[in-house]
């Protein structure tokens, strides 16, 4: 209640990765959206920076669609919009905002009637409305929702494949864990890899679903129920330890599954495949540690004495990295948090344990910490902006990471950014990020 | 589990009706959750002696997430269940999103799924005015819509607003128009206005209810007419209405 009292801050360089960009994962899809003008801006604008403006368009309503309703409206729209595309798309997303809240469009209704009118493409009703951001089903939530919601199981059995969920761009190719999964035969797909809507619809047909971050569980929950898509919680981890068990976890999942068993069988007797398999696996997650321990070490070195910002929008977990930060001895200074569950281990452990700073970014006191660090590093770009650090991580919610690798990955970007210093202004344009 | 809506012009008696509907089915061994969909919040209050139950919106203010079912469904007569929407204070905020976002709690602390009722009633404030007062003929929600009607004009009014409301949501599948009730008001000629009403409007009257002091005898005591006085003449017209919809469902 406390917070809801007070203003909170909002850096420039917040943002990144928005309902528009996500619903535009889905290839060859279309997005409307209906609302006041004024809701269309930051979407807008942040569609032209990332070069998508030709997939978004806008049906802005009056005060009389307010009053009268706005199911007729749309229909016109989809009709004109479908008419004009030259392209017509494989999906098309129809976003309302907050104010449908209020009108209560039947969304479900309008769906379904537009799905006979036009059975070639695949609609979905979105919902740019952050007023719901502490209900069951919050934009994030709803827009992985319709998303994902698009695989579709047409095969009879699972094809030996695994989908990661939840992650914004896929992980990194030359990682370990690519290397494990093509050991047992599995190809790892993710929806920016898809690059027509058949391929999106075919990941339905994976054994399992792997999720990187919490707000796919809902549409994970949902592909279980409807199309029998088992699932397993996979975040990126930074920790040795924890890296390692969460491997174990994925393979005792296959294992379960009977998938490693099959896989290994091609080769002749299972038991030998099988031990085959795990020598291999240890081999390869015993190269990757070495790898991650050196570059822990080249990079610790580089950064020396300077302290470092991590924040929320680089990481998931900025506190989990916070935590391996520390424990590997960097000189962590500061985290800049946005939601903050005070029974998280990582946090009582920074807390209780360690000096880090724990800073609420949209506080309005963050101006009492304000540009003060400009020999630091910041990892993130809101901590870049308000710590006033003139080195920088550019990186959004352990883009690219999984594993040993990401770990290698970040370390690199570290030691890269000591190297030089950063024009935030041209790294916030280049990230695409609306000011 | 058979979800019906209860509809009508403010004031004609759907609240007492849908009470007294709800106490004689429980009466008759089902399962009953009354759901009164205005800001009133005073649907159910004759099924819990008059009590003032807090309404799914109060509870959602106080209690944000944490919100459990116990805090917003009240055993009342019988075997019902009882659950006020709320609304907004009169003149200011939005009762048709009010009625949304209560049906959306309902959901997701999987209300109905909870009680396993037989049968659940909304009793709905007046017309189908805007998307919220809808909510309850959706898809997903009540099947079958009764409209509770006197023989004035303004009633019938606004039983063939809510009459069209349901015909042009037809084509989605949604709620069925069973019928309409008959709450008398003892006006001239009153039965054969409805009954042409009812035809114009491609329906029935599946019940009359006789106009009975037993209504305000039993009120004065808060309580449904079937519970006050079961044997009364009031009680079994109730019970015949219950055992109409029924088979009208």
């Amino acid at each position: 209640m406390e917070n809801r009292r007070c203003l909170e801050y909002t850096c420039p360089s917040h943002g990144g990765w928005g309902m528009v960009r996500i619903g535009m994962l889905i290839p060859e899809s279309h997005q409307l959206f209906v609302c006041p003008s004024a809701c269309g801006r930051h979407g807008a604008l942040g569609a032209i920076k990332q070069g998508l403006k030709n997939r978004l368009s806008y049906l802005y309503l009056e005060e009389s669609d307010v009053i009268s309703g706005y199911d007729d409206a749309i229909y016109d729209a989809v009709d004109e919009l479908l008419r004009r595309l030259y392209e017509r798309p494989k999906v098309l997303i129809v976003f309302v905002s907050c104010l449908d809240d209020l009108i209560g469009t039947d969304g479900d209704a309008v769906i379904d009637e537009l799905s006979v009118r036009y059975p070639d493409v695949k609609f979905r009703m979105g919902h740019m409305n952050p007023i719901q951001s502490d209900s069951d089903e919050p934009p994030l939530v709803s827009i992985w929702k319709n998303v994902y919601s698009l695989m579709e199981r047409d095969a009879e059995e699972c094809i030996p494949a695994v989908n990661m969920l939840g992650n914004y761009v896929p992980i990194d190719e030359d990682g370990e864990f690519h290397e494990l999964m093509a050991l047992l035969g599995m190809k790892i797909c993710h929806v920016g890899n898809c690059e027509t809507y058949q391929e999106l619809k075919e990941m339905g047909n994976s054994c399992l679903n792997l999720l990187v971050t919490p707000p796919v569980e809902k549409v994970a929950r949902q592909l279980k129920r409807e199309q029998g898509m088992d699932y397993i919680f996979a975040p990126v981890k930074y920790d040795f330890e924890e890296i390692k068990e969460e491997y174990q976890t994925i393979f005792d999942k296959f294992s379960e599954m009977g998938v490693i068993s099959e896989v290994a069988m091609v080769g002749g007797d299972t038991t030998d495949a099988m031990d085959h398999f795990r020598v291999r696996a240890e081999q390869i997650i015993s190269a990757a540690e070495n790898k991650a321990r050196k570059a822990i070490e080249d990079a610790r070195e580089a950064v020396g004495e300077r302290s470092l910002y991590v924040d929320y929008s680089a990481f998931v977990d900025p506190f989990r990295v916070a935590a391996f930060f520390h424990k590997e001895g960097f000189p962590i200074k500061r985290v800049y948090a946005k939601d903050i569950d005070e029974n998280q281990e990582e946090y009582r452990y920074l807390v209780e344990q360690t000096d880090v700073e724990i800073v609420h970014i949209k506080g309005h006191d963050i101006v009492n910490k304000w540009k003060e660090s400009d020999e630091g590093i910041a990892i993130g770009l809101e901590a870049a902006y308000v710590s006033g650090a003139k080195h920088v991580v550019s990186v959004f919610q352990d883009e690219k990471m999984f594993g040993f690798h990401g770990v290698c990955l970040l370390m690199e970007k570290l030691k890269k950014s000591v190297e030089e210093e950063v024009d935030l202004e041209n790294v916030i344009n280049q990230a695409g990020l609306v000011v | 589990m058979i979800k019906i809506a209860v509809y009508g012009k403010g004031g004609i008696g759907k609240s007492t009706t849908t009470s007294n509907l709800s106490a004689a089915l429980s009466d008759n061994g089902l399962k009953v959750m009354q759901i009164g969909c205005d800001p009133k919040a005073d649907s159910t209050k004759n099924l819990v002696s008059g009590i003032k139950i807090p309404t799914v919106l109060d509870q959602i203010k106080e209690k944000g997430k944490s919100i459990k079912l116990d805090d917003i469904v009240f055993k009342g007569y019988g075997k019902t269940l009882c659950v006020e929407a709320g609304g907004p204070t009169p003149g200011i905020g939005c009762a048709g999103r009010g009625i949304i976002a209560a049906f959306e709690e309902l959901e997701r602390l999987h209300a109905y799924e909870e009680y396993e009722s037989d049968v659940v009633l909304y009793d709905v404030l007046g017309d189908v005015v805007c998307g919220g007062f809808a909510m309850p003929i959706r898809g997903g929600y009540a099947e079958h819509v009764f409209v509770v009607t006197s023989g004035e004009m303004m009633s019938l009014y606004a039983a063939n607003n809510i009459a069209s409301a349901i015909k042009s949501f037809g084509s989605r599948g949604y709620a069925k128009f069973e019928g309409m009730i008959l709450n008398s008001r003892n006006i001239e000629n009153e039965l054969e206005i409805v009954q042409k009403a009812a035809a114009e409007m491609e329906t029935q009257i599946v019940k009359v209810l006789p106009r009975s002091g037993e209504v305000q005898l039993a009120e004065a005591q808060k309580k449904t007419v079937v519970e006050a006085l079961p044997e009364c003449a009031m009680a079994m017209e109730y019970r015949d209405l219950a055992k109409r919809v029924m088979e009208a469902c």
